[in-house]
């Protein structure tokens, strides 16, 4: 079944910079979809479109087989969890407990479903101990696994992460990548680390210039330095390693 | 005091774990301020014993008295500066402890006490209560929700614009850059778009987790009073009352006399 349908989308910013360009792919049920690409290539504008946050000017973006509309996005947001790149942008109230409860109180849950979520989406990012502390002091690495907790408080059927791993010392990236690892959701994940590309993802699509260069099969396309060094990427390490 | 001070400083920034609930400080403070400011403007010491509530709640909170007293002083000087005139206008005589001192001077202390007082009050029940148990007892108390849920974003977004202006202005300082009236509004200008963009971000943020305009679905329970704060709201209410009818102070000036005597 396919999760997300992009068919032909375009978008450009107010002055003009065209961030996509005729973008289109699906993504299915149970699939782990890394998206790869030079900066600027137009990552996190696609997760944004997926998200509703931004209008395509042109093509077609459908969940679950309806096109987007204002219930289809309303409906889409319930179900899809969207990890952004700047874990600030996303915690906002004055505890880690609270800003979790935000997400699943939102659902219209009971007080006592809220807060059996909330610990199990703690102890699953492994972030218990951090639940009283105000996310403004918390470390990056703890910031993005409060903002991934408050994403699988709402219990998601599809997650959309931008950057995961960035700003992430190598323990928290190794944390993030088994839990994300260990999530049996649908997946799309833009990011720059390839190697969690490969250790996560069945399939990835490389952009370039807001256009979709390559989707396939993840050792097949990774593998290749001459192609990945056009797209302005350079091979996972564990690729170069052996390589070399 | 720095800029990043505002809002780096712990007297805003987390909830402390107090057993009190922020309805019964909203209440408290709100009454408490209302006695302070009830007092005639010559009622310099009737006016101390008041003292004790912002004292007492702030060491029950944990409140540092660093942080509160840090905050006091950044808007201390436009208090001297509206009551300093006071010395001057009303000169008129009264004797205490057999000195002669002007009325005008009698007045200007009341005002930086009671000043003083309800700052700290305030200030004391924001840091304990934190401001979202403010805003939504608020809500609850009958203020609309979308003004409650509005004065929460208001001091979120607050706090984003602190935070760019403060990176904003060290990234030109680290780059030898100063900041001239001339070039102010090149200052100006990126922050107010940067923080625009952030707050965008953040309300797409809310967006996605299904934020719909309501803030506090859910917690209307929380508002409810526990046996202890119901006895401690009558504590200080009856202490109020009694320093607001009765002159404690000369009470027990008298009594240390007499006792000394």
């Amino acid at each position: 079944m396919k999760v997300f349908e992009i068919e032909k989308i375009c978008y450009s910013y107010p002055d003009g910079t065209k961030a996509l360009d005729e973008l289109s792919f699906s993504v299915s049920e149970g699939d782990v979809l890394g998206i790869a690409g030079a900066n600027g290539s137009g990552k996190s504008t696609l997760l944004m479109l997926m998200m509703g946050c931004l209008t395509p000017l042109k093509g077609r973006i459908a969940y679950l087989g309806k096109s987007f509309d204002r219930d289809t996005v309303r409906s889409m947001r319930k179900e899809t969890g969207l990890l952004f790149q700047d874990p600030d942008d996303q915690l906002f109230l004055p505890t880690v407990w609270e800003d979790v409860a935000f997400g699943p109180r939102n659902l219209g849950l009971s007080e006592k479903e809220v807060a059996s979520r909330v610990e199990g989406a703690l102890h699953d990012t492994g972030i218990e101990e951090l639940s009283k502390k105000a996310p403004w002091k918390l470390s990056g690495g703890e910031k993005t696994l409060a903002a991934l907790a408050g994403l699988f408080a709402m219990k998601p059927k599809t997650l959309l992460l931008d950057e995961p791993t960035s700003g992430l010392d190598p323990r928290s990236r190794c944390r993030l990548i088994s839990i994300i690892g260990k999530t049996e959701m649908t997946a799309v994940i833009a990011t720059h680390d390839l190697d969690m590309v490969l250790d996560v993802c069945k399939r990835v699509i490389i952009m370039k210039n807001g256009k979709i260069e390559s989707d396939g099969e993840v050792p097949g396309v990774l593998s290749d330095r001459e192609y990945m060094r056009s797209c302005g990427l350079e091979l996972p390490l564990s690729f170069a390693g052996r390589s070399s | 005091m720095r800029l990043r001070d505002l809002y780096r400083t712990e007297i805003y920034d987390e909830r402390r774990e107090t057993a009190l609930s922020p309805m019964l400080l909203l209440c408290l403070t709100s009454a408490y301020i209302i006695t302070v400011v009830s007092f005639d403007r010559y009622q310099t010491l009737r006016i101390i014993p008041l003292a004790a509530y912002p004292i007492f709640v702030g060491l029950f909170s944990g409140v540092s008295g660093r942080d509160l007293f840090r905050k006091m002083t950044a808007v201390m000087p436009f208090v001297i500066l509206i009551g300093i005139w006071n010395p001057f206008f009303d000169r008129i005589g009264t004797e205490h402890l057999g000195i002669i001192i002007s009325r005008g001077w009698i007045s200007f202390f009341s005002l930086m006490i009671k000043f003083l007082m309800i700052t700290a009050s305030t200030l004391i029940m924001v840091s304990a209560a934190g401001f979202d148990g403010l805003c939504r007892c608020a809500a609850a108390a009958g203020l609309p929700e979308v003004l409650a849920t509005q004065l929460f974003l208001l001091n979120r977004y607050i706090r984003l614009i602190v935070e760019e202006a403060h990176n904003t202005l060290r990234a030109r300082v680290f780059r030898g850059g100063k900041i001239t009236l001339s070039n102010a509004g090149n200052v100006c200008g990126p922050l107010l778009m940067r923080s625009v963009s952030r707050s965008e971000k953040i309300h797409n943020a809310l967006l996605c987790r299904g934020f719909d305009g309501a803030l506090w679905r859910g917690k209307r329970d929380m508002n409810r009073l526990s046996r202890q704060d119901i006895i401690f709201g009558i504590f200080w209410t009856a202490y109020f009352l009694v320093v607001r009818f009765f002159d404690i102070s000369r009470a027990i000036g008298d009594l240390t006399v007499r006792c000394v005597i």
